[in-house]
């Protein structure tokens, strides 16, 4: 009878002290061995694409032209300065008012002129706000030329931003000649 | 009564498994994973070195391209490299095992004529088995197309991103003696002139939908916006107002553009539809709005503006209208470029003299600088997946485009050599 | 009276008592045992933060043994430190005479292997001067106890002579002279430590056999727990992830490095079967 209670006592107390220890630990062990799968590589063919695009295959031509004859139908114009602007800004300086003053004057005597005011900036900055600023030079002349009594129909305005540089060498010097407002006749 | 006490001492015997305190390792050893690029070998037909070589080089600079790899010297190989192995039971995993190599690249080509397969296939050497695998038909001048798929694909299967490397470049470059618009593949080869206006053309802009390019012109004497469609090459006006009709771009669901106009008198920003027609103007400021920038939501735009005074990065929600300053105390901030990913904007800041090349995220932090030094970068665009960058860059003279991984390492020009290239764009899945 | 009982006693007072203490005892040991193994939570010890560089780990046996000043006298230190056989070629050139008297002199040889032996377990062994003095008297001494006798007081001399050998180190400055005791490895050694820790060893080696680029993953924050198990010998048996971080390449990178351990074996044996936790992380990756 002892025996017996003891049995039933101490193994189950002997088998919850097994079991405890493998609940409280270790999932089934992950086989160390790699896969060695077969080829499982994705489905087969893959055809490239067969858009025609040879039509547009061209190579380059260098026709040798220079950039700046082909753009304009406009021509410089003997009686009409440029003016140039300071870093970043469209205001006018004493001198170029000096120089529209003159400009207005010969447009004014030349009636039928058609007179093309072109912004133009340096290379520094990025092209599209160069491209605005140089509009605002244009705009800023133009304005100034009316307030002249220049014909307002006349005169037309375009930017070319830092696309045209008159010089294309670096520093402030070469950078200075480009900050400029044009004026050239259109055909 | 023994017997238990016995079973009690072995069971506390058994019980006391040693642990040791823990490891910690703290990051890899190794930061890019050893590759082993070995050449593809003819599997049928004639030995095509021509072939062979052209893939080698173009999947071995998009491998490096992309970061995530070191080479092995191909002097070092071993027999396996010079066996075709298109199966993982084909493959000697002990040897590249034995150069330190967790990954191979092998392949094969068969060239009849003017057709080309090729079989391409990338092994993990660690666990023995085949990452990813595919077999190309098509022509053989489609070759760089193939080995361009496959890099892309081998990009898909480390890092669960498509690579970038099958699509395309645009930009601008004067090397005909005007400025006109080119294209080109990712790494520079290829390059086809698209425009023939014989004039000045700037600033293109992929459409995310179909193939089609936006960009101006002055070819009919006015800086107008123009639309093309690449295969068919087809050309439309969408603006010619008066005025500029610049930095077109396209919304990422492909139905309206953004744009500077400065038809009423000043540059402002507008939304077209792609029709070219009026649909919003967006922006009344005093001063310039230029260079909008789309996030890939649709529902912001980044540009920049010096209403405050200096050109700066604005954002402009366009639901609620409200429009906040981006850059903080800085001289020129331009040309920003928002990512795919929505998570960063990349710009150009005006710097020490220089314009290098930034990103910053959209609510203002975390600001970095990816381009460091001398000379001019600009202009810069991402790749569809937000992992590269395109720009331009005049550090060597000339302007040049350049590529670059998005956190500014690993740049390399790709433009071709002759005349001034830039304003480069990147075009999405092509 | 009869107790109001409801069931009949089943056991007598001393089967009872002995039951109740065999019953306690069980459980005592129960306890014990939960307390031995490892499932109830311990606190952690808090690791120093020492910023540790490791350029080389190569667990060693004998640490002592490259030392300059051991270098300098080749002939005693290899006799002593790394092969109790080494040192016992002397002892058994003079074996045959104490052999000779087996009855007579088993202490005189006996110190000196037991000593000879002692030394390199100890491992921080003193390079002290060598038992050449010993075998000598091993080998003139016929009677037992003036044998033992006189092996003592060598040996106390011996310790005077060592003694006097660390005060004129001391004296003289010099590291690299006779020094026996100049400080070498980590300052909190307790020259107990069986060379560099065998961990630090098995983090080096996990470190440099993990390859991912950071391209592959978009996370700083990644973070998987995978628990080693060895067997006696040192051989990974067995390996899972405790805690996986989430990104798949992240895991596939450290299974990977895991794996390599297939190809080596650990190059202490632990001597029973170990379980060797390690974490996985990208704290130390600059961006």
């Amino acid at each position: 009878m002892k025996t017996k209670l003891l049995t039933h006592l101490l193994l189950p107390l002997a088998l919850v002290a097994l079991i405890l220890p493998g609940c409280a630990k270790k999932p089934a062990p992950k086989p160390l061995s790699s896969d060695l799968s077969g080829s499982t590589y994705q489905a087969p063919v893959t055809s490239m694409p067969t858009q025609d695009v040879s039509g547009f295959r061209q190579q380059a031509v260098s026709d040798g032209a220079n950039a700046g004859d082909t753009v304009l139908a406009a021509v410089p114009v003997s009686g009409l300065e440029r003016i140039m602007f300071d870093y970043d800004a469209f205001t006018l300086s004493a001198k170029a008012q000096e120089i529209l003053t003159r400009n207005a004057a010969y447009i004014k005597a030349n009636k039928g002129l058609k007179v093309v005011i072109e912004g133009h900036c340096d290379e520094r900055g990025s092209d599209e706000y160069n491209l605005s600023l140089g509009e605002r030079r244009a705009l800023a002349a133009k304005a100034y030329l009316v307030s002249l009594g220049v014909a307002d129909s006349q005169l037309t305005i375009i930017s070319y931003g830092e696309e045209l540089p008159l010089d294309r060498s670096r520093g402030e010097s070469g950078y200075s000649q480009n900050r400029r407002a044009e004026f050239k006749a259109v055909r | 009564m023994n017997r238990y006490f016995a079973l009690l001492t072995l069971l506390l015997t058994l019980l006391a498994t040693p642990a040791l305190a823990q490891i910690e390792i703290r990051g890899p050893g190794q930061q890019a994973i050893p590759a082993a690029l070995t050449p593809f070998l003819p599997q049928e037909g004639a030995p095509s070195p021509q072939v062979a070589a052209e893939i080698e080089a173009v999947l071995r600079w998009d491998l490096e391209l992309s970061g995530l790899f070191s080479l092995i010297d191909p002097k070092a190989f071993l027999a396996d490299a010079a066996r075709i192995g298109l199966a993982s039971t084909q493959v000697d995993f002990a040897e590249w095992q034995m150069l330190g190599a967790e990954a191979v690249i092998k392949g094969a080509y068969s060239v009849t004529g003017d057709q080309l397969v090729l079989e391409a296939r990338l092994f993990d050497v660690v666990s023995r088995r085949l990452l990813t695998g595919r077999r190309y038909v098509g022509k053989v001048k489609d070759v760089r197309q193939m080995a361009h798929s496959f890099a892309d694909q081998i990009l898909l299967s480390l890092t669960s991103e498509s690579g970038p490397f099958s699509t395309r470049i645009a930009y601008i470059s004067n090397s005909s003696g005007n400025k006109e618009l080119y294209l080109m593949e990712v790494d520079g080869h290829d390059p086809v002139r698209l425009t023939n206006h014989r004039s000045i053309v700037l600033n293109p802009d992929f459409s995310g939908v179909g193939k089609e390019l936006l960009f101006t012109s002055y070819k009919a004497g006015n800086p107008d916006l123009y639309r093309k469609e690449i295969y068919s090459g087809k050309e439309a006006k969408l603006s010619s107002r008066q005025g500029l009709n610049t930095g077109g771009r396209y919304s990422p669901s492909g139905r309206e553009l953004a744009l500077t106009l400065s038809k009423d008198g000043n540059s402002e920003l507008y939304l077209l539809g792609t029709d070219g027609s009026e649909r919003k103007r967006l922006t009344n400021e005093w001063g310039i709005d230029v260079d909008p920038s789309w996030n890939p939501a649709g529902d912001k735009l980044a540009f920049v503006s010096d209403r405050q005074g200096n050109p700066h990065i604005f954002i402009l929600d366009l639901v609620s209208g409200k429009t906040n300053r981006l850059t903080g105390n800085s001289k020129y901030n331009s040309t920003p470029a928002w990512s795919p990913k929505g998570d960063r904007i990349a710009f150009s800041r005006l710097e020490g003299g220089s314009f290098n090349i930034f990103t910053i995220r959209p609510d203002g932090s975390d600001e970095r600088q990816l381009t460091f030094g001398g000379g001019n970068k600009e202009h810069p665009r991402w790749s569809p997946d937000g992992r590269f960058l395109v720009y331009s860059s005049d550090k060597e003279g000339r302007k040049a485009v350049f590529i670059m991984r998005a956190d500014g390492t690993g740049s390399v020009r790709i433009s071709p050599p002759g005349g001034d290239s830039n304003h480069p764009a990147w075009s999405g899945t092509w | 009276m009869a107790e109001p009982s409801l069931q009949k006693p089943l056991l007598s007072p001393e089967q009872g008592l002995r039951r109740t203490i065999i019953f306690s005892l069980v459980l005592h040991l129960l306890v014990l045992a939960l307390f031995a193994g490892d499932f109830l939570p311990r606190r952690k010890v808090d690791e120093r933060p020492v910023y540790v560089v490791d350029l080389l780990n190569m667990p060693v046996k004998d640490p002592q043994a490259g030392r300059p000043d051991a270098a300098r006298e080749p002939q005693k230190t290899p006799d002593k430190s790394p092969e109790p056989a080494a040192a016992a070629a002397p002892p058994p050139e003079k074996a045959p005479e104490p052999v000779k008297l087996p009855p007579k002199t088993p202490e005189p040889p006996k110190p000196e292997p037991v000593k000879a032996v002692k030394k390199p377990e100890v491992v921080k062994p003193t390079p002290s001067k060598e038992p050449p003095p010993k075998p000598t008297p091993a080998k003139e001494a016929p009677a037992t106890d003036s044998v033992a006798a006189r092996i003592e007081a060598l040996r106390r001399e011996q310790e005077r002579n060592e003694l006097k050998e660390k005060l004129a180190t001391l004296g003289s400055k010099d590291s690299r002279g006779r020094g026996t005791d100049a400080p070498v490895g980590m300052p909190d050694g307790k020259g107990t430590e069986v060379g560099i820790e065998q961990q630090l060893w098995l983090k080096e080696f996990l470190k440099q056999a993990w390859a991912l680029s950071k391209y592959q993953v978009s996370r700083r924050d990644l973070e998987a727990l995978v628990v080693l198990e060895f067997d006696a010998g040192g051989r990974l048996v067995n390996y899972r992830f405790q805690k996986k971080s989430g990104d798949d390449r992240f895991d596939d990178s450290v299974r990977k490095a895991v794996l390599k351990l297939n190809e080596i074996t650990l190059p202490i044996p632990p001597g029973k079967r170990v379980e060797q936790e390690a974490k996985f992380n990208l704290a130390d990756l600059t961006d």
